[in-house]
């Protein structure tokens, strides 16, 4: 379970935290309390949703508890094999604004976003996973993709 | 990015590769090593007193309706050699002799009442249970 869900998990949690050490704990008890509870977890249903509700929970409780400081830049990422040093700096630079971006947004729109056009869900798992209908998240989607291209557009050319 | 005007796009697979660039976290390999560390330890973690007491429990009371089956047959045995007399008062206590293996009944002053230093054979036992009188 950790090899296969954990980066899908730490991004995940990092929309909702925007912090590398609190992601990584919320996976963290995330992981442990989905290990403990597997007997609610309903086989006939698709695991990869189930897990990614607790690590949403996880990461939830985590900002409760820790009350971490906000939206504040990411920084990290891994640079692409075969780009060239412009390229990468360019790219560097539209990740920064990415994140900047993905700040603005409410933290529903920016999952909706994330799980939907990252980590390929539908947008009915979607609906289950936050809990809200299914017509939402569309709206969701599309109104934090209208702000991403908005504040991206004039960057797209030179990462790409 | 695709066309953000349509509702219900299929998903947008240049932003979600640049979402996963950015939202990656550092050094997957070291979390996934953290997270079978921290499955390693719950594994091992010791259990809590609740548990223990209820792994105890299904032996311990098994112990106990056996120390009771020995005890009523026992009785029933002893009622019998002695022409079919049931110890006066009947509130009689068995306890189990640790040292020999044996059989200490006891009344409710706690005066010895008998002492067998060793255990009635459960054949014994159920025979005087069944034996009609």
């Amino acid at each position: 379970m950790a090899r296969r869900y954990a980066a899908e998990a730490r991004r995940v949690a990092r929309v909702v935290l925007h912090d590398d050490a609190d992601a990584d704990d919320a996976v963290q008890d995330a992981f442990l309390s989905a290990w403990r509870n597997i007997a609610r977890y309903d086989p006939a249903r698709p695991f990869r949703p189930w897990l990614m509700r607790i690590v949403l929970n996880a990461a939830r409780n985590v900002r409760r508890r820790e009350r971490v400081r906000r939206a504040e830049p990411i920084a990290e990422a891994q640079p692409s094999p075969a780009a060239s040093p412009e390229q990468e700096t360019a790219r560097a630079l539209l990740r920064e604004r990415l994140a900047a971006a993905m700040a603005l947004l409410p933290e529903r729109a920016r999952l909706a976003l994330m799980l939907f056009d990252a980590e390929g869900y539908t947008s009915g798992e979607i609906a289950e996973m936050l809990g809200r209908p299914e017509g939402t998240i569309r709206s969701d989607v599309f109104h934090a993709r209208r702000v991403l291209r908005a504040r991206l557009a004039p960057h797209l050319e030179d990462a790409s | 990015m695709t066309d953000p005007t349509d509702i219900t796009p299929a998903p947008d697979r240049g932003l979600g590769a640049l979402l996963r660039e950015t939202y990656a976290g550092r050094d997957d390999a070291a979390f996934v090593a953290r997270l079978e560390a921290a499955f390693a330890a719950a594994t091992a973690a010791p259990r809590s007193l609740w548990d223990q007491l209820g792994a105890w429990a299904r032996p311990g009371l098994a112990a106990a309706a056996v120390a009771l089956l020995a005890a009523g047959g026992y009785l029933g045995w002893q009622a019998a050699a002695t022409g079919g007399l049931a110890p006066a008062g009947g509130d009689v206590a068995a306890v189990p002799e640790a040292a020999n293996g044996g059989l200490v009944l006891l009344d409710a002053q706690g005066s010895e009442v008998l002492r067998s230093p060793v255990a009635p054979e459960p054949g014994v036992l159920l025979a005087s249970l069944l034996e009609t009188p």
